[in-house]
């Protein structure tokens, strides 16, 4: 079954999502490793360092797991 | 079609009354809660047993590397369900190909920062970061076997439009097992 | 029998290789000899697990629908069914209640054993050892048989019914489970054979970690009840959220449907504790690491908050399914409504938010930080808000009532009487002040039969005798069933009363021996024990004989409201002629103008079933 066109648009913005999603996630995570190494051990690293991981996580459940067509079945894209 | 190819569950009988997908998506999210749960145990007790002390220098390069690869694969991942579900099995089957090579390479990975590793399970942190490790590459080697199967199977055409649940899923367990690292990595390599 | 010898077959050749590549690995990598206890049982074991599930049928009928293959078709009758992998509700149901009963009698058996050792000062019949494999087998059977046989007996064979569903959300995972089960109690019968395990059931190290291997033996059975203990819990939320009947609202859901429910959040949210730190302990054991090994900075106190995270709410677990079922029968056996449901299902959720802050009342004694004892004190008498709610209800609803004093109800109204017993007794363990005397005396054992026999128990027997037509059907002997009713009732007040005696005055628990002055007391709890366990022969006669030989059941003995009444005993194979839909409130007795609770199939309602 060849892809309709209006498969083709739909397909391709679940994509540039996706993109968008990973260089935010590709961001935060360098972001991490910077300020593990800039500013040293203590509660300051643990807080920022939890609060990326948090935003990292909501990321990754939001778009790449559809967590909201857990209670919206039939939304989410 | 005619390869059977319904989901698993779909025999007892209430498939026709109600869509059997929601039933399967509580169950996987309930599921994911209650792994994350164990995970979440050792790493309190990683913060128990040495509080935010790294006594010994890990390879920051290596970290950093088995942590983007995981973190692409998720791309990677999410580009095949999101292809499969549009009726587009090559670019999905690639996709998943490139999710199951990265997932082998983290593995790898994880397998050669053990080889180098200078302490041992007994002393705190190494309890902590070998039982950490070690339990997380078990959910990433079991992950990759899932994949596989999924990808074979998507070759023989098991998965048209409209009966994506099995890549879904297991997309979604792989997703999983990255959030999990999205913690760990900060909690051994970081902190 | 082919599905239990293939699934034998499997395990043990799952077995050899799982221990069979890591004695290879030993030898060819490390040098060492090829066996080592622990080890190769560790890595034998889960293989033997898989084995063993895809022997019994998890492949033929699950396993290779995940590979596209097509899967072999269910067997809908005969006895053959019950060793077979099979989907059906109240197959599983069954299979669940009639291996957990045999657990229960066989564990009842050894603490006899454990209770003649204790009659007199001394040791008479068995070695410190044997006494301690003894009491630690009836320990872990025996939480075992709490924790599964309600919610995984009779709530899988009872709450689809009350829902009006087909079956359970995922049934194949409800047959996975069960098989899941039977592994245990052989790991734990071959741990006894291979010498048993002394660390009782709560496997404190550091002696957990250091004693023999039938220690490892203990965590993996348990780890592997555990995944049954969260499986079930995912299996009872998700089919509760989607498989009720048409007008099933959540207002109008049977009390002991909220009571499963609840219970399934608990072993859901914190079975994980105990999991995890079981395997912490297999870790120590096996991969030389030191979570609980001071020596090396490791603490044993991270074991106890661990373990106790799951294992306090643990005896919600067991209790509230049993609370719901007392409360069940209460207004079906009063002929009333319930009284104040909706506090009664707002005290259930109260008790699994507050059961998973409360676990520190086991560790007064421990070390633990002095400032942590006044927040758990405070936290744990908190629970007597809820609990007492949902006592208050089980009075409210006999208050006035015309009482059915059957077998059931008998029961049902035993578990009032016992809990508050065990209930106050409790007070006196949550209090710091008190709890450093008491703390590992028998007044903690007698507290805790209280709450989990006299609670969960007594309710388990009322729940046996009332669903016994709707399971088998057939009719129980209901003088038989009185017998072992105030045999068990009377029997049961006399063992454990005095265990409180013997605690207050300081005699340690699960110690093999104890001074002579102690004597007096512990003969009397021995032969009082024999007493009680006598009222079980009539139990086992009764159900055997009945199950086989009774008379035939109609659908509905007890003229009750709830939906698993409205269909046949025992139902058909998809539990409804006609899919049932909902109308009324489940306990509206003596209600002149209440609609039915429920009616089969689209026909206009008949009339009022009560
Ligand atoms: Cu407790």
């Amino acid at each position: 079954m060849a892809a309709t066109g209006h498969n083709a648009a739909a397909e391709a913005k679940a994509q540039g999502t996706g993109l968008k999603v990973i260089a935010i996630l590709a961001v935060l995570t360098l972001v991490e490793y910077a300020i593990a190494v800039t500013i040293g051990k203590g509660p300051m690293l643990v807080t920022l360092l939890t609060v990326a991981a948090l935003a990292k996580t909501w990321l990754i459940l939001q778009y790449f797991m559809h967590l909201p067509k857990l209670w919206n079945p039939d939304g989410g894209h | 079609m005619a390869v059977a190819s319904a989901p698993a569950h779909a025999e007892h009988g209430h498939g026709s009354t109600h869509s059997r997908i929601p039933i399967n998506r509580m169950g996987i999210w309930l599921f994911f809660f209650s792994d994350a749960l164990l995970f979440a145990m050792l790493a309190a007790s990683r913060f128990y047993l040495t509080g935010t002390e790294r006594p010994h220098e890990l390879n920051q390069a290596l970290g950093l590397g088995i942590t983007s690869v995981l973190l692409l694969s998720s791309l990677t991942a999410y580009r095949a369900e999101t292809a499969f579900e549009h009726g587009n099995v090559a670019h999905g089957r690639a996709m998943l190909l490139a999710t199951i090579l990265m997932g082998a390479a983290f593995a790898i990975g994880v397998g050669f920062e053990w080889s180098i590793a200078h302490w041992v399970p007994s002393d705190p942190f190494g309890t902590a970061f070998f039982s950490m490790t070690g339990m997380h590459a078990l959910h990433v080697v079991s992950g990759v076997l899932f994949l596989i199967v999924v990808y074979v199977r998507a070759g023989k055409g098991h998965f048209p439009v409209g009966n994506t649940w099995a890549v879904t899923s297991m997309v979604m367990y792989w997703h999983f097992v990255d959030v999990v690292w999205v913690f760990f990595y900060p909690t051994l390599y970081l902190v | 029998m082919r599905p239990l010898i293939n699934a034998l077959v499997l395990g043990i050749a799952g077995f050899a290789f799982g221990a069979g590549a890591t004695g290879l690995f030993r030898v060819a990598v490390l040098g060492r000899e090829w066996w080592s206890t622990d080890l190769s049982w560790s890595m034998g074991y889960p293989f033997a697990l898989i084995g063993w599930v895809m022997g019994i049928g998890g492949w033929k009928y699950w396993g290779r629908g995940w590979f596209g293959l097509p899967v072999a078709p269910y067997e809908t009758t005969g006895w053959r069914r019950y060793l077979d992998w099979n989907i059906d509700h109240k197959v599983i149901g069954i299979q669940y209640i009639v291996t957990f009963v045999v657990i229960f009698l066989l564990s009842g058996l050894t603490v006899l054993l454990v209770r003649l050792e204790l009659m007199r000062a001394g040791m008479q019949i068995l070695t410190e050892d044997q006494y301690n494999a003894a009491m630690s087998f009836h320990g872990i059977t025996m939480v075992a048989v709490a924790v599964a046989i309600l919610l995984g007996g009779f709530g899988n064979y009872v709450v689809p019914l009350m829902l009006g569903a087909r079956d359970m959300a995922f049934p194949n995972l409800n047959s996975l489970s069960y098989w899941l089960t039977p592994p245990v109690a052989v790991l734990l019968l071959i741990a006894v054979a291979m010498g048993g395990w002394d660390s009782g059931w709560t496997a404190y190290p550091p002696l957990s970690v250091v004693n023999k291997s039938g220690q490892t033996l203990f965590n993996l059975a348990v780890f592997t009840f555990g995944l049954v203990s969260i499986l079930g819990g995912i299996n009872f939320i998700v089919t509760i959220a989607y498989e009720r009947a048409a007008g099933l609202t959540w207002g109008r859901l049977p009390i002991f449907v909220w009571g499963a429910l609840s219970a399934s959040l608990i072993s859901f949210f914190f079975t994980q504790g105990f999991a995890a730190a079981l395997l912490m302990v297999l870790f120590d054991r096996v991969l030389d690491t030191s979570f609980f090994d001071f020596k090396n900075e490791g603490s044993a106190l991270l074991y106890e908050h661990v373990f106790w995270f799951y294992s306090h709410p643990a005896v919600y677990v067991m209790v509230l399914p049993g609370f719901a079922i007392i409360l069940e029968i209460l207004a079906h056996f009063s002929r009333k409504p319930l009284f104040a449901y909706r506090w009664v299902v707002g005290a259930f959720l109260g008790i699994v938010a507050l059961s998973g802050v409360v676990w520190a009342h086991h560790m007064f004694t421990s070390g633990m930080a002095d400032y942590l004892h006044a927040p758990f004190l405070v936290l744990t008498e908190m629970i007597s808000i809820p609990t007492g709610i949902i006592f208050l209800a089980g009075l409210g609803t006999i208050w006035a009532g015309k009482l059915w004093l059957r077998t059931p109800m008998l029961f049902a109204l035993s578990v009032l009487f016992n809990f508050t017993i065990g209930g106050i007794t409790g007070i006196f363990l949550a209090d710091v002040p008190t709890d450093l005397h008491l703390h590992d005396t028998y007044f903690v054992v007698a507290h805790f039969h209280y709450t989990i026999v006299g609670g969960e128990i007594f309710a388990l027997m009322a729940a046996v005798y009332y669903w016994f037509p709707k399971i088998t059907g057939r009719m129980y002997n209901e003088t038989l069933g009185k017998l072992h009713f105030w045999i068990m009732f009377i029997g049961f007040q006399l063992v454990f009363i005095p265990m409180f005696e013997v605690g207050v005055q300081g005699m340690n628990r699960r110690v093999a021996d104890y001074p002579a002055e102690y004597n007096g007391l512990n003969t009397w709890i021995t032969l009082a024990a024999l007493f009680l366990g006598s009222s079980f022969v009539f139990f086992a006669w009764n159900m055997a004989m009945s199950w086989v030989r009774g008379p035939i059941a109609e659908a509905n003995p007890w003229h009750a409201r709830t939906l698993e009444w409205q269909t046949s005993s025992p139902p058909p194979i998809h539990n409804f002629d006609e899919d049932p839909v909902i109308t009324g409130n489940p306990y509206d007795y003596g209600q002149p103008r209440a609609a039915a609770h429920a009616r089969l199939g689209a026909a206009p309602a008949a009339g009022d079933s009560a």
